[in-house]
């Protein structure tokens, strides 16, 4: 008995092992046919479909395109620009990683060799070289009658290299360089054939500009009279940092305007999230927005600093170009806007030095106060430094210096004056200072409504004394506060909470006696 | 301090005047002074860069050309500064830009050109296109060569660049000037079709051999006629259309395959189509004759093209009558036998249509094939119960009226 229910254990085991090794072997046979039959799809062989998101979009003018050769369409046209970017884009991160990758599909067989060489020099060194290119002005020298070769010469090519040896940075130097380039168009990419740096001719000028505001010496004046800015930071009560989401409502801004005007004030500054603007493809819907606000502030009389560029904080080379996008499409929309008084490049950049370089980030700066002033020449441009000490970086570049200032009220005239002393003669403008009325756990119930009304009420009688111009923060005392702004630390955001002249009832705090002078 | 800006107004003075290629102020700050006057070198020869040097420091030297940038080291001699620009960028032609760094500060900043080395052997890279055009004066293939030297850089502007061609025992030289690289050149079609050769040479050094094929142009109006074994309208034989051979307008007949397409209208105004397409210029499509006399106007037409003339074709009939035969109490019709133009029995497949009427009203048509010259058709007693019916009946363009016919009740 025990004997013959072992032997059927026994057989079971053996036929159900069978079985399973049986199975195994099929399921291991189909998988290896599955994959096989994966990325099988021959017409991925004519690269028809290239999935692509815009990653490099320096600007390009075409200035001419006529040639000798076939009439060109703006959908060929328009696929060789893309492709002569993308050969730029895929080869300025070659240089930076000293990595190949991808250059096959932008240069021929015998142009990209010299790509290749040049990494394998570069690495062998331990060089590093960042490139990005700021703009194009291509001009269509040749298209062949069946539309397979190309000729441009791109003048004008603004390059930004930063060359950087054991990953020191040796060199970073801007340069403006020509460049002719012959493209083949092999398989569905138009291909570099041949580029050579040519003798560049010096671009013409031709900015003209109509002015809205001016800067003489350390004054800014406003058709022909001077100009003292008494202003005040605005968010609406209700959206803190999310002035043109959803909840917009015009008005209530337009009655907040009033209030403000009514405060004896005479400008505000307001803020444009990167990210939330839509980073190089601009939202129409919050452009209206910003249209209709800049509108009203024109109506009512209030002059607007619009800071950009609010919470970026990735100023790497390869990312340039899509800023400059960004900037172009909001600065281009409202360079006739007579409500603009300045445009604010960046809120407090000087923040990011230690994280993203000191070096980097005046590098973008500087690159985008060109760019905005290429775009928007009627306007003022300034950054607005999270201190005095800070504010003295491209100073020669800004039209009016713009530092912040929340450090003990004893100091600042003693600051102000180092910083006047550095500024070459240029209007400044205290551009944020407050004090927050929180009193609670967090400051152990140190802060009050009377204390915030002194420190105002001191401020005041200084800038009145200098006749300094000040933009204060805050309007209002937010209800909430995104944890973007000061991250989630409970300490930080109640005290960002109860900046404001105005309580979060709607009720004027005795600092509001204070808001101007 | 008076004489020292002398001396080096001096100096400067000097330097301009013993060189005729400019020389930057520039070129002297911080000790560091450029030694090499050239400014153009040629591609794939040695390219050094020498500075003298005051104070003991090796700065770095950044170069940038067209394909691309590096960091050179020196090295030193005394005072003698000396920068080997490695082969990678000495070979490729361009200006090439470099910058002299003391400690991350730029101490000097100048450029200079590489030339190609027309010295080498040129490389003759052309393209041809489109390889397909069409005979006459309108259309052309664009030959673009690019001619290289043996280092791959494209070759001055003004170099000449020799072009051939050759059709029909005919070989015709041109010559064109290098501009922006490449030079371009139309080869016009001709008005006979055929094979253009196409080859350049650049230096001695001679392109691969490229064809163009000319096709004829488009076809221009031509003329049709028909073939046939008899004029009966049986129904069973085919009648052939034939084109003339259609050429165009420079005289080559069309390339073969093109489409014809045969419209024919008959006495109903209805509209029969056939088509073919060219072999040697000539089409023939193939109808199948009509089943009762008729008169059919055929047209040919090469869509948007080209047309044919008029062609009238007549079909006689084949037969003036045929038999009927009505048994088993009138249900059994049979037709035939249908005797054709030789009193021979029709081939099989004759139609034969049996309209069916009762007291002047259509009830139904019944259709059928001839088989060895009978047509049979039943008129089933469940399916047909009225007391009488009369009948046409159609074979070949003969129609017969057939009288009431009376049938008995069914008693169930």
């Amino acid at each position: 008995m025990q004997k013959s229910l072992n032997k059927n254990i026994y057989r079971s085991v053996l036929i159900l092992s069978f079985v399973a090794l049986n199975g195994f072997i099929l399921y291991g046979a189909s998988s290896v046919l599955a994959y096989l039959k994966t990325g099988a799809d021959r017409n991925t062989m004519l690269h028809t479909e290239v999935k692509s998101e815009d990653v490099y979009l320096p600007s390009v003018n075409w200035s001419s395109l006529e040639n000798p050769g076939r009439e060109i369409s703006n959908q060929e046209l328009k696929s060789i620009e893309d492709n002569y970017l993308k050969s730029w884009y895929i080869k300025n991160i070659a240089y930076a990683t000293n990595n190949p990758y991808g250059i096959e599909d932008f240069y021929t067989d015998s142009a990209r060799v010299h790509i290749f060489e040049t990494i394998k020099l570069n690495k062998k060194n331990l060089i590093n070289i960042e490139v990005t290119t700021v703009s194009h002005n291509p001009k269509l020298e040749f298209y062949s009658e069946d539309g397979k070769l190309a000729v441009l010469t791109d003048n004008n090519v603004v390059e930004y290299q930063n060359t950087y040896l054991n990953k020191q940075l040796v060199l970073s130097e801007t340069d403006t360089s020509a460049y002719k380039v012959v493209l083949l168009l092999e398989d569905g990419f138009w291909r570099i054939r041949h580029k050579v740096k040519i003798k560049n001719e010096a671009p013409k000028d031709s900015i003209i500009s109509n002015p809205f505001a001016e800067v003489k010496n350390d004054e800014i004046f406003i058709e022909g009279k001077p100009f003292i800015i008494k202003g005040i930071n605005y968010y609406p009560q209700e959206m803190a940092w999310d002035m043109f989401g959803e909840n917009f409502n015009i008005d209530t801004i337009e009655k907040d305007f009033n209030l403000i005007k009514n405060a004896n004030l005479n400008s505000i500054r307001i803020f444009i999230q990167y990210e939330y603007f839509g980073k190089e493809k601009v939202e129409a819907s919050k452009l209206e927005k910003l249209k209709k606000v800049l509108d009203v502030a024109e109506k009512i009389d209030l002059k607007v600093v619009v800071t950009l560029f609010d919470f970026y904080g990735d100023y790497s080379l390869i990312n340039w170009t899509l800023t400059h996008r960004h900037a172009e499409q909001i600065v281009t929309s409202f360079k006739n806007h007579k409500a603009i008084l300045a445009w604010d490049i960046k809120n407090e950049p000087d923040l990011d030095f230690e994280s993203r370089n000191k070096e980097t980030v005046v590098a973008w700066l500087s690159e985008m106060i060109k760019q905005v002033k290429k775009f928007d020449p009627n306007h003022l441009i300034t950054i607005g430094y999270s201190s005095p000490e800070a504010a003295v970086n491209l100073v020669d570049k800004v039209d009016f210096v713009s530092y912040h200032y929340y450090k003990n009220i004893e100091n600042f005239e003693a600051d102000l004056k180092i910083l006047k002393s550095n500024t070459i003669g240029k209007p400044m403008v205290l551009q944020e200072f407050g004090l927050s009325s929180y009193s609670g756990i967090w400051n152990a119930f140190k802060g009050s409504e009377i204390n915030q009304a002194n420190y105002h009420k001191k401020m005041q009688e200084i800038f009145k004394k200098e006749s300094l111009a000040f933009m204060s923060w805050g309007l209002y005392d937010f209800k909430s506060i995104p944890t973007s702004v000061v991250g989630r630390l409970p300490w930080r955001k109640s005290k960002q909470k109860y900046f404001g002249f105005i309580d979060k009832n709607g009720e004027n705090k005795p600092s509001f006696l204070y808001i101007s002078y | 301090m008076k004489k020292g800006s002398y001396i080096l107004f001096l100096l400067i003075g000097m330097l301009t005047l013993s060189s005729f290629l400019s020389i930057n102020l520039k070129n002297e700050t911080d000790g560091f002074k450029l030694i090499t006057t050239t400014k153009k070198f040629v591609a794939g020869n040695k390219i050094e860069l020498q500075f003298s040097t005051t104070s003991d420091v090796e700065p770095l030297l950044i170069i940038k050309s067209s394909y691309g940038s590096t960091i050179l080291k020196a090295v030193k001699k005394q005072k003698l500064l000396t920068y080997t620009i490695p082969k990678v960028f000495s070979k490729k032609i361009g200006v090439v830009n470099w910058t002299l760094i003391n400690n991350t500060k730029i101490a000097l900043k100048n450029n200079f050109e590489i030339i190609p080395n027309i010295s080498t052997k040129t490389v003759v890279e052309s393209y041809l296109g489109p390889i397909s055009i069409q005979a006459g004066n309108r259309d052309f293939s664009m030959l673009v060569v690019v001619p290289t030297d043996a280092l791959d850089n494209p070759l001055p502007v003004n170099t000449s660049v020799k072009i051939h061609e050759q059709f029909l025992n005919n070989v015709v030289y041109s010559e064109e000037k290098i501009e922006n690289f490449i030079v371009w050149h139309n080869i016009m079609a001709k008005e006979k079709s055929g094979e253009i050769f196409v080859s350049s040479s650049c230096n001695t050094s001679n392109s691969k051999e490229f064809s163009t094929v000319i096709y004829p142009s488009n076809a221009t109006d031509f003329k049709i006629n028909f073939e046939r074994n008899h004029s009966y309208a049986d129904g069973n034989q085919q009648t052939t259309f034939e084109t003339s051979i259609i050429k165009d307008e420079f005289g080559n007949i069309i390339s073969d395959g093109t489409l014809v397409e045969f419209n024919i209208k008959n006495l109903e105004n209805s509209y029969l189509k056939t088509r073919a397409s060219t072999i040697g210029g000539i089409a023939k499509a193939k109808i199948l004759h009509p089943d009762y006399p008729t008169t059919w106007n055929v047209k040919a037409f090469i869509s948007g093209l080209a047309q044919s003339n008029n062609l009238t074709v007549n079909y006689k009939s084949v037969i003036s009558d045929f038999d009927i035969e009505f048994t088993e109490g009138n249900r059994k019709i049979v037709v035939g036998p249908l005797k054709s133009y030789m009193n021979q029995i029709i081939p099989d497949g004759a139609v034969v249509k049996l309209h069916i009427y009762s007291e002047n009203e259509f009830i139904e048509l019944k259709s059928d094939t001839s088989f060895k010259g009978f047509v049979t058709f039943y008129l089933d007693s469940e399916f047909y119960k009225k007391p009488t019916y009369n009948f046409t009946i159609e074979a070949l363009g003969v129609s017969k009226k057939i009288e009431q016919k009376n049938y008995a009740k069914i008693v169930e």
